[in-house]
């Protein structure tokens, strides 16, 4: 009796393994065997920011260049103005004839052509990149949008001031409102410190066509610890 | 608690509820084993080679010891691993409760939205522990058990 259990429980394993390997190779949604890591990387986060800070420099340089250049401006204005109209003018014209042109190009073009232009427009998927408090606090600064993916209860209790609620656990019921939003701005992604949902929210944005996705992982705790603007 | 798990009547409802909810429990898990691999990984307790055999062996593990309940064949093989595997659900479940992990349990879906009151799951899961291991305890062939154990 007592092989006979251990029978018993080395069928039961055996048939697991075996129905479990025969299934996952036929499945169409089937997993390799071994699973990959997903690494946290903050390379990008420090470049990022520096990158910001340079253009933050070079943007008050401009401003202080246009003020110097502002009463120079003003004499050649007069002159530019007049050269303008005369511009105007000629564009006009050449305007009138590559419309004649368009017009004559679509009608000659083939459907198969159109058919395969369309095809090539699909939606690259653009990793979403790991970034730090000091740029989470940077892009904060810029008036960028932080989208808070943890729950309705959790927000509520507190959030990064400004920050959008897309709970990641009812991302179903939020597709329509994520569609709508703007793919090609920045969103910066969070939840708390001690979770994932932020992650798996970025990946599931990047995948619909999203191109500027940031996860910050310190997430709500460590935004809160450093005592930044909270709702 | 002996004269309960004695009844025969009592043990066969008891037994095919365990079947039941394991078989159930396995289903969208065997569909899904991408997004099984996810819930799976959340938890934090396995290295990342480990969470897609996982994902893709434990739900054809409860399916099976689910339908061997129902069907009443290796009855008492069954109950052990079904024992055993509500060992380790709540000692995961525990271990993302006290960490205050924000995850979803897996426990039934692999939806996002199933519920995340994790303290529920682990009361759910004791609940079934007791169930399972009092069958075991009080099976018909008890001396046989015993033995097994003592031999061990």
């Amino acid at each position: 009796m007592k092989n006979g259990l251990w029978v018993q429980l080395s069928f039961i394993l055996f048939l697991t393994l075996i129905t479990g390997i025969i299934f996952n190779l036929s499945n169409t949604n089937r997993i390799p065997f071994i699973g990959e890591e997903r690494k946290t990387d903050f390379s990008s986060s420090d470049s990022l920011l520096e990158v910001l800070r340079i253009q933050d420099s070079l943007q008050k340089i401009a401003d202080s260049l246009s003020k110097i250049s502002q009463h120079r401006l003003d004499s050649v204005k007069q002159a530019q103005e007049t050269r303008i109209k005369d511009s105007l003018e000629a564009i006009r014209k050449a305007d009138s004839v590559r419309k004649v042109q368009d017009l004559l190009i679509q009608s000659t073009q083939k459907p198969e052509d159109t058919v395969r232009a369309d095809n090539t427009v699909k939606q690259e998927f653009v990793k979403p990149v790991d970034i730090r408090l000091n740029f989470a606090k940077a892009l904060f600064d810029k008036g960028y949008t932080f989208i808070d993916s943890r729950d309705v209860v959790d927000y509520n209790a507190g959030h990064i001031k400004g920050a959008l609620n897309i709970p990641y656990k009812e991302i179903s019921s939020y597709k329509s409102r994520l569609e709508s939003m703007d793919k090609n701005i920045v969103y910066v992604i969070y939840c708390s410190k001690a979770c994932d949902v932020s992650i798996d929210m970025a990946y599931y944005m990047a995948k619909m066509g999203f191109k500027k996705v940031y996860i910050f992982h310190g997430g709500w705790d460590e935004w809160m610890e450093a005592g930044y603007p909270s709702d | 608690m002996r004269a309960i798990f004695t009844n025969k009547y009592f043990c066969t409802v008891v037994r095919i509820f365990l079947g039941a909810v394991f078989v159930y429990a396995s289903m969208d898990k065997i569909s899904n084993p991408g997004a099984f691999a996810g819930i799976i990984k959340n938890y934090h307790i396995l290295p990342f080679q480990l969470v897609n055999l996982l994902a893709i062996f434990l739900p054809w593990l409860e399916f099976y010891t689910g339908l061997f309940l129902i069907i009443q064949k290796w009855v008492r093989a069954s109950l052990l691993i079904y024992s055993g595997l509500m060992v380790i659900f709540v000692v995961a479940l525990s271990q993302a409760l006290i960490r205050g992990l924000d995850i979803s349990c897996g426990c039934f879906s692999v939806q996002s939205a199933e519920s995340s009151r994790i303290w529920l799951r682990i009361a759910e899961d004791i609940l079934l522990l007791f169930l399972s291991i009092n069958l075991f305890r009080f099976s018909d062939d008890l001396k046989n058990v015993k033995n097994i154990i003592q031999n061990i």
